[in-house]
């Protein structure tokens, strides 16, 4: 069970939460120009780093605002959470 | 819609009634004004057109409410909120608020009638809901006056602080009830919170 500081509610359990990957991950601006190959690259490829991740949030049972959280993927523990614009 | 229609409450067939030991209380509080707002919080000028209707400021820190006279505002994201009143509210509220909010990006909704609001009292009511509901509900965290959206037995919840017996208002989707409020029996029954069997079938 992760305790995940959602930065409106406050603690709450991971059970509340939806997963939504890996963060700073922006749309590209004008999808109509990317390659094929691009644009399968901005869909599906992530990079599942060992460590320090910093991924997106959705406090799903609670505010249901997304946010990013900074969560070390090999112990767990989650180093810092914020929202969009500010800093984990 | 004909007014001849009758209306159900989402737990209509079910009567919940005082204990017989008087130690506590599951009741619910049907056809209440539920009004999803939604607006810019940085909207000052929209904010107290609204204060000006409701008499009441939004809650602007999380999970707290507003109370006033007759209405309460509560606080369910950084840009929107829940406002709880008597029954039959909904018609004036909603056109007052559209009034107010002309010309400004906002949102109001009438849900009514996807939701209601269970009340649960009485010295064992933390006891009952902390077999389904992680949160601490303690009054010295969790006073009269403050809100937490959570998960009551897995399904999602609203709970409001009411008073100090403690009194938890519980408010869940129409669809959810019936099943929220056989968990509450279910739960209550070992604490004393006695529900009587036939009224609850």
């Amino acid at each position: 069970m992760l305790l995940i500081p959602c930065p409106w509610c406050g603690p709450r359990e991971d059970d509340e939460f939806t997963f939504g990957g890996e963060a700073d991950f922006p749309r590209p601006a004008e999808p109509e120009a990317l390659t094929d190959e691009q644009w399968a690259d901005y869909l599906f490829m992530r990079d599942n780093r060992r460590g320090r991740h910093r991924e997106q949030w959705c406090h799903t049972a609670g505010c249901r605002r997304w946010f990013i959280v900074e969560r070390d993927t090999v112990t767990n523990e989650i180093l810092g959470a914020g929202t969009y614009g500010g800093s984990p | 819609m004909s007014s001849s229609v009758p209306r159900r409450s989402p737990l209509g067939a079910v009567q919940f009634a005082e204990s017989p030991s008087h130690d506590g209380e599951l009741f619910e509080r049907p056809f209440l004004t539920h009004v999803n707002l939604r607006l810019d919080p940085g909207d000052t000028e929209a904010r107290s057109a609204i204060h000006r209707v409701l008499g009441v400021q939004l809650p602007l820190t999380p999970n707290t409410t507003t109370t006033g006279d007759d209405l309460t505002a509560i606080w369910l994201g950084p840009d929107e909120w829940l406002l709880l009143a008597e029954h039959g509210q909904s018609g004036t509220l909603i056109a007052d608020l559209q009034a107010a909010l002309a010309g400004h990006v906002a949102s109001v909704v009438d849900i009514s009638a996807g939701q209601t609001v269970i009340r649960l009292s009485g010295p064992s009511t933390l006891d009952v809901l902390a077999r389904g509901c992680a949160l601490d509900l303690h009054s010295s965290v969790f006073p009269p006056g403050a809100c937490a959206q959570t998960l009551l037995a897995r399904a999602q919840a609203l709970l409001l602080a009411v008073d100090d017996t403690p009194t938890i208002d519980i408010i869940v989707r129409r669809s959810f009830t019936p099943y929220v409020a056989a968990w509450l029996e279910d739960s209550a029954r070992d604490f004393g919170l006695r529900i009587p069997p036939a009224a609850a079938s």
